[in-house]
């Protein structure tokens, strides 16, 4: 039974990610599709960053939230060296620079 | 380059792929996507430690546990079966969370089915296996920049095999010696973090605004959702308004 399910979660994910791989679909997709598919990085990875950032304690927590100041930090480290390492460390080491001192 | 006779099979090669000081391009795009992806490894190892612990601490198996990281080979799921698995969530509820969470990956494949059309189905199975969160947001910056177009795959390839060799040995080693990162230390913030240094330079116009602010405003909002169908929810929402600003901008442009 255990194996079943983890067969099966792993066919679903598998096919969730040829969906659109398997030539099934059109060739040539509509302008609009393609104009509307630039937006899927911003859109998906915001969804899963603002969470993990806002609501860290499981709910929204804005007053005293050291993850809102050091994702700030890590967003102007991220446009001006345009690193991902660099907003990273930045990013980490804020975070924990806030936590030792408050 | 020099004279000397090459064997008939390298030569082939070499003609298929335009070598450049000797290296062929291939080669070179799977090395980039392997460097670009390496940093991201900061957030991913920490997290298979975890997950391979909490896989045992749920009443997987070990061999379950290790398993499950290459057949179904998405973290943040795997995360998702183990906690349900733990607390006796019946099996059908545990596949329909792990669909829908998943179910992300199919404006993945959307998104980069342009930019690998053509590929033998060998190659479509291989990378539509390796297409995870981490692989895609940084791949798909590098085919919208054309690189060199003819190899892109290999940039993904790259990507794809430093990600997955990274999640099957921290799972491995989570789960042999029950190894993991104190929670003081707070490393899952790390993932976020990383996706901030994908995201943020990658904002420019208002349409990528007005995205970002919708899928932040609604992936907060629809928490309460079953089977965090907000993920699926909050980045629709934002597509359909960063597509909806573009064509407003487009009209400004043409007026």
């Amino acid at each position: 039974m255990t194996w079943e399910l983890i067969l099966f979660c792993g066919v679903i994910t598998f096919l969730i990610r040829y969906s659109m791989l398997s030539g099934a679909s059109p060739k040539e997709l509509p302008k609009w599709a393609y104009d509307a598919l630039v937006f899927v990085p911003i859109a998906v990875l915001t969804t899963i960053i603002v969470p993990e950032v806002l609501m860290a304690s499981g709910n929204v927590m804005l007053k005293g939230n050291f993850r809102i100041v050091a994702a700030l930090l890590a967003s102007v480290a991220a446009l001006t060296f345009r690193s991902v390492t660099a907003t990273i460390v930045i990013g980490m080491f804020s975070f924990w620079a806030m936590e030792w001192l408050f | 380059m020099d004279e000397l006779p090459t064997r008939i099979s390298e030569r082939v090669e070499s003609m298929e792929d335009e070598s450049f000081g000797g290296v062929p391009i291939s080669r070179k795009e799977f090395l980039s996507g392997v460097r670009d992806e390496l940093p991201l490894m900061i957030g991913v190892a920490p997290f298979g430690l975890v997950f391979g612990v909490l896989g045992l601490a749920s009443g997987l198996t070990a061999l379950q546990t290790i398993l499950m990281s290459s057949i179904i080979f998405a973290g943040a799921s795997q995360v998702i079966f183990v906690q349900m698995w733990s607390t006796g969530v019946p099996a059908p509820i545990i596949g329909a969370s792990v669909s829908v969470v998943n179910l992300r990956h199919s404006l993945y494949s959307a998104s980069v089915a342009p930019y690998l059309q053509g590929l033998s189905v060998r190659w479509r199975l291989l990378l539509a296996y390796l297409l995870t969160d981490e692989a895609y947001a940084v791949s798909i910056n590098r085919f919208r920049e054309g690189g060199d177009s003819k190899f892109q795959h290999y940039y993904l390839l790259g990507a794809g095999i430093t990600l997955w060799t990274t999640w099957q040995l921290s799972t491995l080693i989570g789960v042999l010696f029950g190894a993991t990162v104190p929670e003081a230390w707070s490393l899952e913030f790390v993932i976020p973090l990383t996706f901030i240094a994908l995201v943020v330079p990658a904002i420019e116009k208002r349409s990528d605004v007005a995205a970002c602010v919708v899928a932040a405003v609604i992936s907060i909002l629809a928490q309460p959702l079953p089977w965090k169908s907000w993920i699926m929810l909050a980045t629709i929402c934002g597509i359909i308004t960063g597509y909806s600003v573009s064509l407003l901008e487009s009209r400004e442009v043409n007026e």
